[in-house]
């Protein structure tokens, strides 16, 4: 009992967070796999039969003989006949003619089946008949005399004469459907494609920093994040204007100076331009992860190869190259499922290539499908996480933990230097030409057409009569506003989180610390498409909706990306020790104080880290709130990808510059106040001295 | 033969000097010491003698050659790392065979060098193993060996044992001199820890900051160090100001002993002795010598450690065997004299009490 007083405000506190955690991760998750296996199919004709024989016994004998007589009655000839089929079905036998033929035969021939019916025969068959002729045309009208006597799924199963049933057939639709078959082929490709181009990439240009061969490497290491905190498309956008049919390349450059091309015939469009695209957005992925592994390699294991005897190149590839080689599987991995997801730039650029994004795109927005658009989403992720668990299982005895070391004193040779600088160098240089374009192209009137220096699409929308619907850059302030809103809760719930899991033992606490790891693991579109389905009617009740709400964009921001705070939280608090909190306790401290006055100014960075991701990635996340969007509250990511779909490039340009500068301007504030913190706390603590 | 030269070796990085002009000649099949505190610039100078990093100035000569523009994998070298960094990837045999591997020796020579080496050791059985899983001695046992796969022409050990516990570091350190010994290979072998350097090496280099103080056999460097800094580091020492008298003599506070001074400090006013605790003998009052009185005592088995202070406010620490000690049944405040055997006086120049 006063085990259970002690520790009731971490379980308290746990049950309210993991309440949370379930309703708004683990809910909309587990509904994305349950929409995905929801059929609704037209029951068979014999159990329908017995539905309908059910709902008929309902009725008063009376009512249901003078009923019967007058629904038989009333057949038309058409119905006639289908009742001919029917009932010859019910009693087992064959329909001896094509359902399809026109009528006048179909009913030719069913006259001729009746006719040649046995005595036996005969007698059955008129008895399911009037039962046939109900259940195949007048069972709506049987449902609405029934309605009192009915619930309403009765009422509804009877009426509509289908069900509600699961089985994997929307799964299956990938394989049977041509559309959906060249688009998962499609999917497949380009991810295993980028996936190995970008982690490549990233190699060269995190193995060149670590080891002191690029120029500026400070300077790269910078550059090179830079797509990871950029809104959406981009670097489709800026493609299109340097490489489209109009590009200032393509047409620009090699078709109207040089006259070697056909802008339109050669351009970015397809598989190329994708590719291009999509590398170039998900290097930086790649990079940090490979960054982080590399830098963390004690450089005397590559010195003791080299006394060795072996040469530079047989370092890298003998001892450099198996030891990265988990982080260059995790980097594929992550890649792969990030292009497999991804939703702006193939749509952008690469809707000649139909891709699964595409397709569930289409299913969510044009069909309202989301059952179907469910399974393509499960579709989008399962790859990627088949090959994470094969990797994990080969690779388990692969931890190369190493301590912690300083970097090889190994020259690189001077071609491979050259070469490390080239492909650093020239992928930065295409992305800074590229960001460029968007920044030129927000500030004049028609990219390539007419270059008045203009304001008009940060301030109205841009050339009047034409989208009209645009009002500047105003959807930025909708996602500030979301973001704003999301990124400090979401802070705090994380780090509150990290220190309940690492520090307050609670039980189930591993369970919650899962759950909150979902969306690291699961891409954006799943949590989105699962507040769609999860949040449209909840537990069929219409005023708690919070589709088209700004609530359920907040809760989704909040929610998609709290798990960097919660991670770097744990993180904080395994690496500090646990007896100063307890020598809190036992001074008096109670849970929240601990938390409050020891713990936390421990876990600030943690906190400033987690909320500072939230905050960015809401301003920049597509995929999770593409579908979450009203019109009363757009997010600046949305219409970016809207406005660059239609080709309305200025906008699409104005609110991408607006978006990054204010992502700089945050990550820049954040940056300075976190280097003057200590100078902070070191006045406060001599302050203190003196007192 | 000299195989090994330096010839007035500096390294500074930024404002750090950490090896300031060291010159050194190491023989053939010599085990040489690097003996000095952390930070004095042990591990700077071993990697330069590896090639991993090159001096700013000062030449590294191997068998009269230059090599200090030589990169690590052309200077037959065997390098046995202090984190030993063995390949992570790669088991235990790999590891050993890496060397070889890597100058496309046949695999039979490998698998056989592999088992040469193992043996040698005292690994086999353990050659399928990930470094992950073998103890701190195993690891060391196998970075030991990775280094003599290739039959190199000198061995560097950079604190090959600190990270080991005292027991096992003991019974290694032995170990290692018996390889050593077998193989007849040039050694150098970098330690902080004096009573390691003094019993596994033939001659122990004591630096400081970057230099070279002094080399010389371990016997020679604990009996007659040429610095204060040597003889406080190796073992421990009482320094006191003394005078010489004509060249044979030595005036200590009132004992005047017979001594050889050498030329060069006869003629100084003022020298310093240095004086091991097992050369002070300590009496009970009155017996003659100087006067004192018995500070503390510290019992440590075979040795009693009496700290003295003496008339003129000094303190010495005397070590005397517990067998003596019981005959002179002395406690602590009680007044004695003392004496210091003349033979084993270390004069060093300068009034460096
Ligand atoms: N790569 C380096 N960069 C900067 N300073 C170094 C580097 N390596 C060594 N030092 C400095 O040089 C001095 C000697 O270091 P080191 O040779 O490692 O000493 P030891 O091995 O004797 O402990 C130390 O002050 C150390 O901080
Ligand atoms: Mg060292």
């Amino acid at each position: 009992m006063a085990r259970l007083l002690r520790h009731f405000p971490a379980y308290s506190a746990t049950a309210a967070l993991g309440l949370i955690l379930l309703v708004f991760i683990a809910l909309p998750v587990g509904m994305v796999l349950s929409e995905s296996v929801r059929l609704a199919g037209p029951i068979p004709l014999h159990d329908l039969a017995r539905i309908t024989e059910d709902a008929l016994e309902r009725l008063d004998p009376a009512d249901r003989a003078r009923q019967t007589e007058r629904w038989v009655g009333s057949l038309r000839p058409e119905e006639r006949t289908a009742t001919v089929a029917g009932a010859l079905a019910l009693v087992g036998m064959n329909v001896p003619w094509d359902r399809r033929a026109p009528f006048d035969e179909q009913a030719a021939a069913a006259e001729a089946a009746v006719r040649g019916l046995t005595a036996a025969q005969r007698q059955k068959f008129d008895a399911v008949y009037p039962l046939a002729a109900i259940t195949l045309h007048k069972r709506i009208a049987l449902a609405f005399r029934l309605r009192d006597k009915l619930t309403p799924a009765e009422f509804d199963q009877l009426r509509e004469g289908t069900r509600q049933g699961y089985g994997l057939d929307h799964y299956m639709a990938v394989f049977n459907s041509p559309r959906l078959q060249t688009a998962f082929r499609n999917s497949l490709s380009l991810s295993a494609v980028v996936s190995v181009v970008a982690t490549a990439t990233g190699f060269v240009i995190a193995y060149g920093i670590n080891r002191g061969a690029i120029l500026g490497s400070r300077l790269v290491r910078y550059l090179t994040l830079i797509p990871l905190v950029s809104p959406p498309v981009v670097i489709a956008t800026a493609s299109i204007l340097m490489f489209g049919r109009n590009g200032a390349v393509t047409k620009g450059l090699l078709q109207d100076t040089f006259g070697l091309i056909d802008a339109d015939q050669t351009n970015l469009y397809g598989w190329g331009g994708v590719i291009l695209a999509q590398t170039l957005a998900h290097v930086p992925h790649a990079f940090i992860i490979l960054d982080n592994v590399l830098s963390k390699h004690d450089g005397r294991i590559e010195e003791a190869a080299a006394s060795q005897g072996a040469s530079a190149w047989q370092v890298f590839a003998r001892v450099t190259l198996p030891m990265t080689q988990p982080g260059i599987a995790r980097s594929l991995v992550l890649v792969f499922m990030l292009i497999m997801t991804d939703f702006g730039n193939p749509l952008i650029i690469g809707r000649d290539i139909p891709v699964l994004a595409g397709i569930l795109y289409d299913e969510m927005t044009g069909f309202q499908n989301t059952r179907l658009a469910a399974a393509v989403a499960v579709w989008m992720i399962l790859p990627a996480l088949l090959i994470y668990v094969l990797i994990e299982r080969i690779g388990r005895r692969k931890r190369y933990a190493s301590a912690v070391g300083a970097p090889p004193e190994l020259p690189v040779p001077a071609q491979a230097r050259f070469a490390l600088n080239a492909v650093a160098w020239g992928v930065i240089g295409l992305t800074l030409v590229l960001y460029g374009a968007i920044v030129l192209a927000s500030f004049v009137k028609i990219w390539r057409v007419d270059h008045t220096p203009t304001l008009a699409w940060y301030i109205t929308g841009g050339v009047a009569g034409f989208v009209s619907e645009q009002h500047g850059v105003t959807a930025v302030w909708e996602s500030v506003k979301v973001a704003g809103l999301a990124a400090p809760v979401g802070g705090m719930l994380a780090v509150a989180l990290a220190y309940l899991v690492e520090r307050a033992r609670v039980p189930g606490g591993n369970a919650l610390g899962f759950i909150a790891l979902l969306p690291a693991i699961l891409p954006g579109v799943i949590l989105g498409v699962g507040y769609v389905v999860a949040f449209n009617l909840p537990l069929g009740i219409k005023s708690l909706a919070l589709t088209g709400t700004m609530v359920i964009l907040v809760l989704n921001i909040l929610f998609a990306n709290m798990f960097i705070g919660y991670l770097a939280g744990r993180a904080v608090l395994q690496r500090y020790d646990a007896v100063v909190e307890e020598a809190a306790e036992s001074l008096g401290a109670s849970l929240w104080q601990r938390f409050a006055w020891v713990t936390l100014p421990v876990m600030r960075h943690a906190l400033v880290l987690g909320t500072l991701y939230v905050f960015v990635h809401g301003l920049t996340t597509l995929s999770a709130v593409i579908f979450l969007v009203s019109p009363a509250h757009k997010l600046a990511s949305v219409e970016i990808f809207d406005a660059a779909e239609r080709g309305h490039y200025g906008v699409a340009s104005a609110l991408s510059v607006t978006i990054l500068l204010i992502v700089f301007a945050v990550m820049g504030l954040i940056h300075w106040m976190e280097r003057r913190g200590p100078v902070w706390a070191k006045v406060g603590a001599l302050a203190a001295d003196r007192a | 033969m000299t195989q090994v030269a330096l010839r007035d070796i500096s390294k500074t990085f930024g404002p750090v000097r950490a090896v300031d002009g060291v010159s050194l000649d190491i023989e053939s099949g010599e085990f040489v010491c690097l003996l000095g505190a952390s930070g004095c610039g042990k591990t700077t100078l071993l990697r330069i003698l590896g090639g991993f990093t090159r001096p700013d100035m000062g030449e590294v000569l191997v068998n009269g050659k230059r090599v200090d523009m030589l990169p690590p994998n052309r200077r037959e070298v065997g390098f046995v790392f202090q984190s030993y960094a063995l390949f992570p990837t790669k088991t235990v045999a790999e590891n050993i065979g890496f060397g070889l591997a890597v100058r496309r020796r046949p695999k039979t020579e490998i698998a056989a060098r592999v088992a040469e080496l193992s043996e040698l050791v005292r690994l086999n059985g353990m050659e399928q193993r990930y470094p992950h899983e073998l103890s701190g001695g195993q690891q060391q046992r196998v970075a030991l060996a990775r280094a003599l796969a290739t039959r190199p022409a000198m061995l560097l050990l950079d604190e090959p044992l600190s990270a080991l516990d005292a027991k096992i570091r003991a019974h290694l350190r032995g170990e290692i001199r018996a390889i050593v010994d077998r193989l007849g290979i040039t050694t150098v072998y970098v330690t902080h820890d004096q009573e390691e350097a003094l019993s596994i090496a033939d001659r122990v280099a004591v630096m400081d900051a970057g230099r070279l103080l002094q080399i010389d056999s371990p016997m020679d460097i604990y009996l007659r160090p040429r610095e204060r800094f040597v003889a406080d580091f190796v073992g421990t020492s009482n320094a006191l100001a003394a005078r010489p008298v004509d060249g044979r003599r030595v005036q200590l506070a009132d004992l005047t002993m017979d001594v050889p001074v050498p030329d060069g400090l006869a003629a100084a006013s003022s020298i310093t002795v240095c004086i091991r605790p097992e050369n002070v003998v300590v009496r009970p009052a009155g017996s003659g010598g100087g006067a004192g009185r018995l500070h503390s005592v510290t019992f440590s088995g075979a040795m009693v450690r009496a700290v003295v202070a003496t008339a003129e406010g000094r303190e010495l620490v005397a070590d005397v065997p517990t067998h003596e000690w019981r005959r002179l049944a002395l406690r602590r405040g009680d007044a004695i004299a003392w004496t210091v055997r003349p033979d084993s006086l270390i004069l060093l120049p300068g009034d460096q009490g």
